[in-house]
């Protein structure tokens, strides 16, 4: 687009303002009008950027949209794949319809809305790209298939095969789990690998967690901060998949195996498995999380889930961001909102050292 | 023939379901064996690279397995990664996926109880 026509544009080019200005002083008369055209249009863009900026920063939301609109609004569909893998499927229930009566149709929409409502009205964020994404849930996917998935694009449910798993819709935790998802690569492109991709997934496991205790009322005491109890099939030997109350106990079964998630950097497994141990490793900030939050006490998203998010959006988050950098950043943002040395701000710092991280 | 399969991934880590589990192809009864010889044949399994399939940027909790398959001169492993788009591949994942959760039943049954 940029080196095939002649009718440049810079937006699509981005062309670096400073390349324009040696146009507009060396070039040719011909050139210099176009550069300083260029350049005029493009500083208009640069400096509505700039300004959005400025908004974002002053009040920690995107600045207002031009057309005015009645605030974020859901869009959901639930699809079925009618037991096939082929993405959407039909559809089942769109926004506004009433409810089905096929369960995990319902279980699917209704766990769209509750992470919807809790990102909206906890957070002020209009859906998963803040800019009022519509979520798509396909349900019944696949032949007795034992997962759920984030595709990059929409959530994908399994049925269970009803031996090991029951129908993947059944947890509100998973589902805030795999929307999750999208928050984090919208926000910060964890790389789902090694630690930053075990950052990755706690960041699910924390919000899935928080909408669950969000829709149910529970402050951090009360909440049982199991991640998908009611999953494990009847006869496994397991209460949840995972548990950031106290990570490594969830299940023990013959089958399943134990639950092999640590909550202790002495004990960080280094594994090719799994994209390098991503929901192994994920116990340790899960365990740092649940320590934070019970410390400060109180509902868990008030304090410790505002920390957690504003430093999930922090631009010092890179891509390859470890245990340690996005410890450091949930400091600094707690001193930031409650102040140097204040209990929340001591509370984090406690939490990540009992998981053996210092700040 | 054995044909071997372990599973990861998803939305949680199983050591258990990551064990691979061992199918004697030979010891299966006739049509099955025959039915699971013609889907490696359909599925060209012996010509496959390495790995199939990459997951889309941002995606997570996609499954993968790693499917072994020896054939006395022909031994092959592929790490396969979900979704499977190739009809041929995803119908041979399927069925050898009936057969180790058969096994892992039967495994289960002689495990002791608790």
């Amino acid at each position: 687009m940029c080196r095939h026509t002649h009718h440049r544009n810079p937006i699509f080019c981005i062309v670096p303002p400073y390349v324009l200005d040696e146009i507009v002083q060396k070039g040719s008369a011909k050139q210099r009008s176009a550069a300083m055209q260029t350049k005029s249009v493009d500083n208009t863009f640069r400096a509505l950027r700039l300004a959005n900026q400025a908004a974002r920063r002053a009040t920690g939301h995107p600045a207002p949209t031009p057309t005015p609109t009645p605030g974020p609004m859901k869009a959901r569909t639930v699809y079925t794949a009618n037991h096939s893998q082929t993405l959407p499927g039909d559809v089942a229930r769109a926004e506004g319809q009433s409810a089905t009566g096929d369960q995990a149709t319902d279980e699917a929409y209704d766990g769209l809305g509750a992470t919807f409502d809790f990102f909206a009205e906890k957070f002020e964020r209009n859906s998963i790209d803040d800019s009022g994404m519509a979520l798509i849930a396909t349900v019944h996917f696949g032949q007795d298939y034992n997962n759920a998935f984030w595709n990059s694009e929409q959530m994908v449910f399994g049925d269970g095969d009803g031996e090991i798993f029951n129908r993947f819709t059944i947890s509100l935790d998973i589902i805030g789990h795999e929307l999750a998802h999208g928050v984090t690569e919208d926000e910060s492109q964890l790389q789902y690998f090694n630690q930053s991709g075990a950052l990755n997934e706690s960041m699910s496991d924390v919000f899935g967690s928080l909408i669950k205790q969000f829709a149910g009322k529970q402050t951090a005491n009360d909440a049982n901060w199991l991640i998908g109890d009611g999953l494990l099939a009847r006869g496994i030997q397991g209460v949840a998949l995972r548990s950031m109350k106290d990570p490594g106990s969830a299940f023990d079964d013959p089958l399943l195996g134990k639950d092999p998630q640590p909550k202790h950097m002495q004990d960080f497994v280094n594994t090719f498995s799994d994209n390098g141990g991503v929901h192994i490793n994920s116990g340790i900030p899960n365990h740092a999380f649940y320590l934070i939050a019970t410390r400060i006490g109180g509902y868990a998203w008030d304090k410790a889930g505002r920390i957690w998010y504003d430093a999930l959006r922090d631009s010092r988050v890179r891509p390859n961001t470890g245990f340690q950098r996005f410890a450091r950043i949930t400091h600094d943002v707690a001193a930031r909102q409650f102040g140097v040395g204040s209990t929340e701000h001591q509370a984090v710092a406690d939490g990540w050292a009992e998981v053996g991280i210092a700040v | 023939m054995q044909v071997e399969m372990s599973e990861e991934g998803g939305v949680a880590y199983f050591p258990g379901l990551a064990k691979p589990v061992s199918i004697d192809v030979d010891s299966m009864e006739a049509g099955a064996a025959d039915q699971l010889r013609q889907l490696i044949e359909h599925a060209n399994f012996f010509d496959l690279p390495a790995t199939v399939g990459t997951p889309a940027k941002g995606a997570a909790d996609y499954r993968q397995y790693t499917l072994t398959i020896d054939d006395g001169p022909r031994k092959r492993t592929v790490r396969i990664q979900e979704p499977i788009e190739d009809p041929a591949l995803n119908e041979l994942v399927q069925a050898v996926r009936k057969h180790v959760k058969a096994a892992r039943a039967a495994m289960r049954e002689q495990l002791p109880k608790r």
